[in-house]
């Protein structure tokens, strides 16, 4: 598998097939098709939950209440204090933590959301230049080891300067790691798919390497712990909404907000996103009006990495403060990212949502909001993933509408379809 | 084309309109019995209800409570203490480290009167929570509350166990079925990641083996995973060419394998943290630790108003934190007095087993 | 077009020609290093230094005559045999001779490589045909699962291989019909069906077998044990208790490449795989045969998975297969598509496993770094450092009847 080939152009007088005609449709990027998916996923998960012996519809009302978007619907009359003053003017939502249930779940529910769209953008990006970044993993665990080192390291630095070498290091770090996929594809056209995936792998043992009892980045308080040092109080972003003690919602989840821009920046106003739109089109054309497709490949998992790295760097200074064994072992935040990707379509904005809705299911169906009469928590979990899966297999059910819609119309007898149809005529 | 295109988007628009439309009124109808999503408590009959309005929360590590010996056994002391004592239980499970802070917040801003932490995973979590939280009670199991980062908290009490004692004892055990045997006088253990708390139980293992079999030699191999069980049975393998005649697995679910490539090869197999001799006639014993037993006797001083916080409570051979398992009926009764005698002599403090290799 | 590899004729003029000066390099390379290693165990380090250098020698001299990869690799093997030659004659006896247990390491290797032949095998079938299974992994985790479960509930495990390869067929028709039919880009639809059977066998494994995971006796598939060789000095602890899976895994070598080869039946596959539009216009059925290579590779690796649960583990836990379907395409890749090609492949892999199984012994730390080793082999093997591989050439696109 030297290049994976896209669908080529049928010839003159062919049908062209329900993806062939609905390629273009999709980079149009209707909204109702995403929301669509989204919605069949759902249903076909509430099958599944049925079958299973469970209500769907209690099921899934639970689930929205533990995710916190139920704070939205609780209008009340509440204060809300102003940044860099005392002065506090009237809101409508209650902000107190404490005493909002719903505003604790909405915190952690954004601060899911925050990794998953760097996540997202890393597989968004790299696909919009036709290329398949499974390895959104292995960069966001290399962005994370890089940005606990740098973040315990150097204590006397000052805030602003050690965030931003955190940060960026971390980044070049994800841009690194993806770029030796990319390099590998456009210098012999290893296919990305499984260099990424032996990629995603090696992070990960040396991830167990570098925190485990020896290892070069263990912590030298408790040397029997598995575990990397802590960050600094100096290098932890600072918390936007929340209790700082307890998992608060931190400067990272606006830092994923201005990613998105960038992102739908880099694409839509620059040489560069013209040129990997270009590839990510048709590579045989771009080559032949002289835009270097090799170049492009590397450079796009190069970026892609670094959105994933620059996710790490965020949850390790916005919460989790140090990063172990067990962590590395655990995360799957690079995987649910393909899903986030694929169901938004590769656009800013569809990443942004749906990294939302992703977020909000991890927290929807955790132990402490799901009650146990309702849906054992332990399925909920896999329910998750199940629905993650339902999204991407219908990515496609535009596609599946439409051979639906062809398949009936034959039936009907409609007036003789022959190769000149509308549908080739544009 | 553009025609098309008008009339799949116009399918779309209805499609999901009808979509979002059957959502809400599925929604709104469903969910009217709607008892409070974050409140939900198990709700058991109590027997003898001295804990009546007692609250007691279970929060798990990321091994979740399926691990098959850890976590699960934390959860069995916990419904145990449900049935005897009338408390309310409700178990959090973990499935992610962003969790474990809001798992435990949760359970205090609900009034629990006793949140336990079960693993030293969540020691990070469960020092912020109990500073923020200077009115409920915490416990952590397997970490002691005077080692970093814990400073001074007097909510929190920490568990701990001397599973190197229990530990020695069966090493000497093993090593005196490997001299009966003959043969290579080699024995090994199975790890899976390489914690204090493994560990505990191997340097015990290997220094009691030691003790009573000096020609004995102790394989160690770690497979750097808990449940992945093909890891397991691959090193116990590689040990069993190499002549081990007792495998001691410390490896959780992943174990498992390890007991199973004894059970092939007909070698005989140790269980961890409770017994498991219920696999098969190739279990010689297994080394208990009691996790079930130090929820239930915490939860019990809660109850009772007893409850010691800014300490640890010593889970040992003496108070039966820790004890041997069901011993196969291969073992001459000569071993076993043996083994008792190492009991006794490491309970007067004659012996002492390390707790690290 | 048509396969090119079948068709590569080797030419041996002269003894002195740079290839075989080539291969003799590789040849001497390896053997000062064997030289160091158990049974043999020279403590010298004249051995591996001197015969590695020859190799070295032997290598440049075949590069600069023009035989370039084989000099090349000669060179390599060269100095490998020669600085790993040193590290062994500076580790102790003992821990030489704990490690390097050649017959417990082949018998692992083969334990290791055979769920990678069978799902390497099914790709091929796959893969001949013009479609891209990037999915091997979900359908080998869901064989996996479905044979335990049967298994354990009908009492047999020959209605749990049954059922396992029931379920890879099952996942197999999805790809087949999203890909073929309705021409979905078939990477994408691939890695939805991992996903899918990592959450479908996630969700149900917890939902039938709850906490205590599955129980402890599950019919299983038989080792085949040789009384008459078992005590053989070096085939003895290799062959002599072997799975049945393990052993059927020859045979499938063997059929599969017969099919594949040397009969009509593997013709039309290979066919419709590098040129499905000159197969239509003979009368071969381009969707028919694509969607029964599709389901054969779903069976097969299933089966793969069967093996991992039923045969070898007896038990089932989440996301059982950890990667292994990926190195079987791997190992697909490096194998050029055929079958021996990639057995061959994934005895390394799985040698590669078994041997950072052992390394431990000398580096507690380090040991986990090791695990690391058949990713690494991986990813160089796709890389194509070893030689580029063609591919079928109408692979990965969707085909549109006329």
């Amino acid at each position: 598998m030297s290049e994976r080939q896209t669908t080529p152009d049928p010839p003159p007088g062919e049908v062209p097939s329900p993806a062939a005609r609905f390629a273009l449709f999709q980079r149009a990027g209707g909204i109702a098709a995403p929301i669509l998916t989204a919605i069949l996923a759902f249903f076909i998960g509430g099958i599944v939950v049925a079958v299973t012996g469970h209500n769907p519809i209690t099921t899934y009302r639970e689930i929205f209440n533990g995710t916190g978007l139920s704070w939205f619907f609780e209008v009340g009359s509440h204060q809300v204090g102003l940044p860099w003053s005392d002065a506090s003017i009237w809101f409508p939502w209650n902000v107190n933590d404490a005493e909002s249930e719903a505003a604790f779940n909405l915190q952690q529910t954004l601060l899911s959301a925050t990794p998953l769209i760097f996540t997202g953008l890393a597989v968004a990006f790299a696909f919009r230049c036709g290329l398949f970044n499974i390895g959104g993993q292995g960069q966001y665990i290399v962005g994370a080891m890089v940005a606990v080192w740098v973040g315990s390291s150097w204590a006397g630095l000052a805030s602003g300067l050690h965030i931003f070498l955190a940060i960026a290091l971390a980044a070049l770090a994800g841009a690194l790691w993806a770029g030796i996929a990319g390099f590998l594809k456009a210098a012999v056209g290893a296919h990305e798919v499984i260099t990424t995936i032996m990629l995603n792998w090696i992070a990960y043992w040396i991830g167990n390497y570098a925190f485990g009892q020896g290892g070069p980045l263990q912590n030298k308080v408790n040397e029997s712990v598995p575990v990397s040092s802590d960050v600094v109080q100096n290098a932890k972003l600072p918390i936007l909404w929340g209790d700082p003690l307890l998992q608060g919602l931190h400067m990272g989840f606006l830092l994923a907000l201005a990613a998105l821009v960038a992102y739908w920046a880099i694409l839509n106003r620059t040489t560069l996103g013209y040129e990997v739109r270009a590839v990510g089109f048709s590579p045989e054309a771009a080559r032949y009006s002289g835009i270097s497709v090799a170049r492009n490949y590397f450079l796009a998992m190069a970026i892609a990495g670094l959105f994933a790295g620059i996710g790490g760097a965020c949850d390790i200074l916005g919460w989790q403060f140090r990063l172990g064994v067990i962590d590395v072992q655990n995360s799957q935040i690079g995987f649910i990212g393909i899903a986030v990707a694929l169901l938004g379509r590769n656009t800013a904005i569809g990443v942004g949502l749906s990294a939302l809705l992703f977020g909000a299911l991890l927290n929807g169906t955790s132990t402490r909001n799901l009650d146990p009469e309702v849906f054992q928590p332990e399925l909920a979990g896999n329910l998750t993933l199940m629905i993650q899966a339902l999204v991407l297999l219908f990515v496609g059910a535009d596609i599946l509408i439409l051979w639906l819609f062809s398949r009936f119309r034959r039936l009907r007898r409609l007036p003789p379809a022959a190769p000149t149809t509308p549908e080739a005529a544009t | 084309m553009s025609d098309k295109g008008a009339d799949v988007r116009r399918i779309h628009w209805i499609a999901a309109l009808l979509a979002c439309g059957l959502l809400a009124i599925g929604l709104a109808c469903g969910g009217g019995d709607d008892e409070g999503s974050a409140g939900g408590e198990t709700t058991t009959e109590a027997t003898t209800g001295s804990g009546e309005g007692v609250q007691v929360g279970l929060v798990s590590d990321v091994g979740r409570f399926n691990d098959r010996s850890f976590n699960q056994s934390a959860l069995e002391g916990l419904q145990r203490a449900e049935d005897e004592l009338g408390i309310t239980g409700r178990p959090v499970e973990s499935r992610q480290t962003s969790d474990y802070v809001p798992n435990l917040s949760s359970l205090a801003r609900e009034g629990f009167d006793l949140t336990i932490a079960v693993g030293f995973l969540l020691a990070e979590a469960t020092n912020t929570a109990a500073t923020r939280f200077k009115d409920s009670n915490f416990a952590i199991i397997d970490y002691s509350v005077k080692a970093p980062p814990f400073k001074t908290n007097p909510n929190v009490q920490g568990l701990t166990f001397a599973t190197n004692e229990n530990s020695y004892m069966i090493g000497c055990l093993a090593g005196l079925m490997a001299e009966r045997q003959g043969g290579r006088q080699v024995i090994s253990a199975v790890g899976g990641i390489k914690l204090p708390t493994v560990d505990i139980f191997i340097a015990g293992y290997r220094a009691g083996a030691k003790q009573c079999n000096p020609q004995i030699r102790t394989l160690i191999g770690y497979s750097q995973d808990f449940v992945a069980q093909d890891k397991c049975k691959e090193i116990a393998l590689n040990q069993i060419a190499q002549g081990s005649q007792v495998i001691f697995q410390v490896a959780g679910g992943c174990g498992l394998g390890a007991l199973d490539a004894a059970k092939e090869r007909n070698k005989w197999g140790i269980g961890v943290d409770r017994d498991q001799s219920n696999l098969g006639p190739h279990i010689l014993t297994s080394a208990v630790k009691r996790v079930d037993q130090s929820v239930f006797l915490t939860a019990e001083a809660v109850v009772n108003g007893e409850f010691k916080g800014g300490t640890d409570a010593v889970f040992d051979l003496e108070n039966e934190g820790v004890a041997v398992g069901k011993i196969s009926d291969q073992v001459p009764q000569e071993f076993i007095d043996r083994m008792n005698e190492v009991k006794d002599q490491l309970i007067s403090g004659e012996l002492t087993a390390p707790a690290t290799l | 077009m048509i396969d090119q590899a079948a068709t590569r004729t080797y030419t041996w003029v002269k003894i002195i020609h740079p290839r075989s000066i080539a291969i003799a390099g590789i040849v001497v390379s390896a053997l000062g290093f064997w030289f160091v290693l158990p049974p043999l165990t020279q403590r010298t380090i004249l051995w591996p230094v001197a015969l590695g250098f020859l190799g070295v020698a032997a290598g440049i001299w075949a590069v600069t005559r023009g035989e370039r990869r084989l000099g090349w690799i000669a060179v390599g093997l060269g100095i490998a045999s020669m600085g790993l030659g040193i590290l062994a004659t500076n580790s102790s006896v003992g821990h030489l001779d704990s490690v390097v247990v050649w017959s417990a390491l082949f018998a692992s290797m083969l334990r290791y490589a055979t769920p990678l032949t069978y799902a390497a095998i099914g790709g091929m079938f796959s893969e001949r045909s013009g479609v891209v299974n990037i999915a091997l992994e979900g359908m080998m985790l869901s064989g996996a699962f479905f044979a335990i479960l049967a298994a354990e509930k009908l009492d047999s495990w020959v209605l749990g291989v049954l059922a396992g390869a029931a379920a890879g067929a099952g996942l197999a028709l999805i790809h087949a019909f999203f890909c073929i039919q309705l021409r979905s880009d078939q990477i994408v639809i691939g890695t939805a069906i991992n996903f899918l059977a990592l959450g479908l066998t996630g969700y149900l494994f917890v939902d039938v077998y709850g906490e205590l995971g599955t129980p402890a006796d599950i019919p299983r598939i038989p080792d085949v044990t040789l009384p008459a060789i078992s005590d053989w000095y070096f085939i003895g602890p290799v062959l002599g208790q072997l799975n049945l899976m393990i052993w059927l895994s020859f045979v499938l070598l063997i059929v599969s490449y017969l099919v594949m080869f040397r009969t009509p039946i593997g013709l039309r596959i290979r066919s419709v795989g590098e040129h499905p539009r000159a197969a239509d216009t003979v009368g071969i059925s381009v969707y028919r045969t694509r969607y029964a290579s599709v389901v054969t590779s779903g069976i097969l690796a299933a089966l793969g998975g069967a093996y991992l649960s039923i045969g070898f583990v007896g038990s089932f836990n989440e996301n059982m297969t950890a990667g292994r379907g990926f190195i079987a395409l791997a190992a697909l890749i490096f194998g050029a598509w055929r079958p021996f090609g990639a057995f061959a492949a994934a005895l390394l892999f799985g040698f590669s496993s078994a041997l950072a199984q052992r390394l431990p012994e000398y580096s507690g730390s380090a040991a986990t770094l090791f695990q690391a080793l058949p990713y690494v082999l991986t990813l160089i093997a796709v890389a194509g450092v070893i030689g580029r591989s063609i591919p079928p050439a109408a692979i990965g696109r969707p085909y549109a009847k006329q």
